[in-house]
């Protein structure tokens, strides 16, 4: 501990210098614009930045993508609060009470607790973080094959169970065709082309980053072309320093959000989105004011802003310690970490003991900046939402188009984004989600080799696969979580409990 | 969105099953050692099953819940006699009214029709205007065609004409220069 805590002050130092101060600041502040910009989402801005940081140092270059993330996510509350659109999908929540504030002329108070509720919960985030993350790459040493193979199929279920509450069929589907994407290309163990018909650049596989451009990208384009824009909630800004009589008043439901929203974050695949609407429902659920839930409750705004803020570091902790994303976002930030050399995965801890909490400093840092400007720049950065997105999106495309042939300099690239992009708006409005189908693209490989070479290790026995107790524990939380996905489960549990609570009734009544 | 679900359900149940054949047919190298188990058609053939599989869950889903719709139907048809003591109460019963979309206030109608002409503009741009031009001039083209056109409403006035092709005019401008000068001097990245 003492160890960690002596790698973090010294990481917070490394970023004192004017050149780290000057990357955190342009990142943060950019991302916190892209967060605002209904259309663009904190993965797309991730994604781009990776293409322009490419030839930057690794460390400058991962500070840089962390800060963008941090800065969107907080961001994204902006629109929410004002134009009632969450910025990114991880702002949803925000908007049920903040843009209600905003109409009862609250719009400078529910920005000030988002800002906070944001900072707070990127600080129990990062702690969370710097503890969790060094016992859990020590757990996942005893992983083998046939544990990263369940790993695999449980993010693909988890993923697919949280981000389609309403019909978890379609979220799994989602996860296996992605997993399906990430078959294309040449294998790892004969380097055999599948899916290419001898098509050279279909060999070479379909590259993470143009896939997530495109539905992340392209995908968000048409969706803001087929909705045109609404118009933002306008009038004099009261103040945006929050209270801290306020802030404080609510520290039960910021650290209970904090706590979920990190959980939320480390679950593979599910990420701020759910982590916001976890900690709202939870925040309403033990609220002596559930009233005001939806009407402008600070209460229901503070617990989504510090819920999705949270799972930014928490979605962190498996990347850094399984090579698995903890959501869409972070599903970049992995492939970035493996363009600039550096190893995620369980051995983190062994190779570079350091980097877990260089990245905690990183999020540190990033969460000072977004606190410092979020209060500061509020009514310059409220401009950014009066460009209209018809002038906006082609230019969004410009950049779509350039991030992704930049990583390979090849040109098929830009047509599976075109592709992606395509198949992603359908799917959309088919009601099929796309997180877990980036989820899939990035297990797929993981998937793959684990399931044929712990075939190959037991010779053709599925006993390991079943017997070891973590494979054990992984399969049948895969189960649970199918079987309650189950309409027929569902309805035979709800008949259950009611039953319950009848008998339970009686008896207290006899 | 049940005619969705089953146009969808379909299209997985075909996609799933080809794609397993297509994985029975590579090679599984036997002639160097290969088995089965570590055949390269192993995984992505039992993707294939499971999305088949999961799409016929789906199709499924989709005609009792059809069927259901009609039977319920015929019963409400039959309530509307008078002599029925009343409707039964599965009426409402099947998919369930929509769910209201909240946030959307003060939006305008969607429209298919910007969606087709940003899809064919995004498609242009991507595989024809990008390496037959100077990449700058590709942008210009690209960001000046899809602002006028999504900004047409305003071309009705000669006034408005003049200031909407200006505005384009000038983001266009700007992007050809901005990108390129961003990418290509300050990050030393490569443009298409």
């Amino acid at each position: 501990m003492g160890e960690g805590l002596g790698y973090l002050f010294q990481a917070v130092l490394s970023f004192l210098t004017l050149s780290a101060l000057f990357n955190i600041a342009w990142a943060t502040l950019l991302g916190i614009v892209v967060g605002m910009l209904p259309g663009l989402t904190a993965t797309l801005g991730v994604a781009l930045l990776t293409t322009l940081t490419f030839t930057m140092p690794s460390g400058d270059a991962i500070l840089v993508l962390i800060c963008m993330y941090v800065g969107a996510i907080y961001g994204g509350s902006r629109s929410a609060i004002l134009l009632n659109i969450p910025g990114t999908p991880a702002n949803a929540a925000t908007s049920l009470d903040g843009n209600p504030l905003a109409r009862q002329g609250k719009a400078g108070k529910a920005m000030g607790i988002a800002t906070a509720g944001s900072f707070l919960g990127s600080i129990i985030g990062m702690v969370l973080l710097a503890s969790i993350a060094p016992g859990l790459a020590e757990a996942a040493l005893k992983f083998q094959s046939y544990e990263f193979f369940w790993l695999a199929i449980f993010g693909i279920v988890i993923a697919g169970r949280l981000t389609a509450l309403e019909d978890p069929l379609k979220g799994w589907i989602a996860g296996f065709l992605g997993l399906l994407v990430a078959m294309v290309g040449a294998e790892g163990i004969y380097s055999y082309a599948r899916f290419s018909y001898g098509n050279t650049d279909f060999s070479g596989g379909l590259g993470l980053l143009p896939v997530l451009v495109g539905m992340f990208g392209f995908t968000e384009i048409l969706f803001v072309m087929y909705q045109p824009a609404a118009t933002a909630v306008s009038g004099a800004l009261d103040s945006v320093i929050p209270k801290v009589r306020e802030v404080v008043k609510y520290w039960q439901t910021i650290i209970r959000s904090g706590v979920i929203g990190t959980l939320m974050g480390l679950i593979p695949g599910v990420g701020e989105d759910m982590g916001a609407w976890v900690s709202y429902a939870a925040a309403r659920g033990s609220s002596k004011e559930k009233h005001l839930f939806g009407k402008g409750s600070v209460e229901g705004l503070i617990a989504a802003e510090t819920g999705n803020n949270a799972a930014v570091p928490g979605a962190l902790i498996p990347v850094l310690t399984l090579a698995v994303p903890g959501s869409a976002p972070a599903a970049v930030l992995l492939a970035a970490l493996f363009i600039h050399g550096v190893r995620p995965g369980p051995l983190i801890m062994i190779e570079s003991p350091s980097f877990v909490y260089e990245v905690t400093a990183m999020v540190f840092m990033a969460t000072l900046s977004m606190g410092f400007f979020g209060i500061l720049l509020t009514k310059p950065l409220l401009t950014v939402l009066r460009i209209p997105p018809t002038r906006l999106m082609p230019i969004i495309m410009v950049l779509c188009t350039v991030g992704s042939f930049a990583i390979a300099s090849r040109m098929f690239d830009v047509w599976v984004m075109l592709a992606f992009g395509i198949i992603g708006f359908v799917l959309r409005r088919a009601g099929f989600p796309l997180a877990p189908l980036i989820l899939g693209v990035v297990l797929g490989p993981i998937l793959d080799s684990n399931l044929r070479r712990g075939l190959l290790l037991s010779d053709g026995s599925i006993t390991p696969f079943i017997m070891r107790p973590i494979s054990a524990a992984l399969w049948i939380a895969i189960l649970i979580t199918v079987l309650l996905g189950v309409p027929a489960v569902q309805r035979a549990l709800g008949r259950l409990f009611k039953g319950r609570k009848a008998m339970s009734k009686s008896s207290s009544d006899a | 969105m049940s005619r969705t679900d089953l146009a969808s359900s379909i299209a997985l149940v075909i996609f799933g099953l080809a794609v397993a054949f297509e994985s029975w047919r590579m090679p599984r190298f036997e002639s160097i050692g290969g088995s089965i188990l570590n055949a390269p058609g192993l995984v992505p053939g039992i993707l294939g099953v499971i999305i088949a599989l999961l799409g016929a869950v789906m199709l499924t889903r989709t005609l009792l819940a059809q069927r259901r719709r009609t039977v319920s139907g015929t019963t409400a048809a039959a309530t509307v006699a008078p002599d029925e003591q009343g409707p039964p109460d599965t009426l409402t019963s099947g998919t369930g009214p929509d769910i209201a979309v909240e946030g959307t206030g003060g939006l305008q109608a969607p429209s298919n029709t910007r969606v087709l002409v940003a899809l064919v503009l995004g498609v242009v741009f991507g595989t024809i205007l990008i390496g037959r031009m100077p990449f700058w001039l590709a942008v210009f083209v690209f960001v000046f065609a899809s602002i006028v056109y999504n900004e047409r409403a305003a071309l009705k006035t000669r006034s408005g004409a003049i200031r909407i092709l200006l505005i384009a005019g000038a983001i266009a401008g700007a992007t050809g220069f901005a990108v390129p000068f961003v990418f290509e001097r300050i990050f030393l990245v490569t443009l298409p």
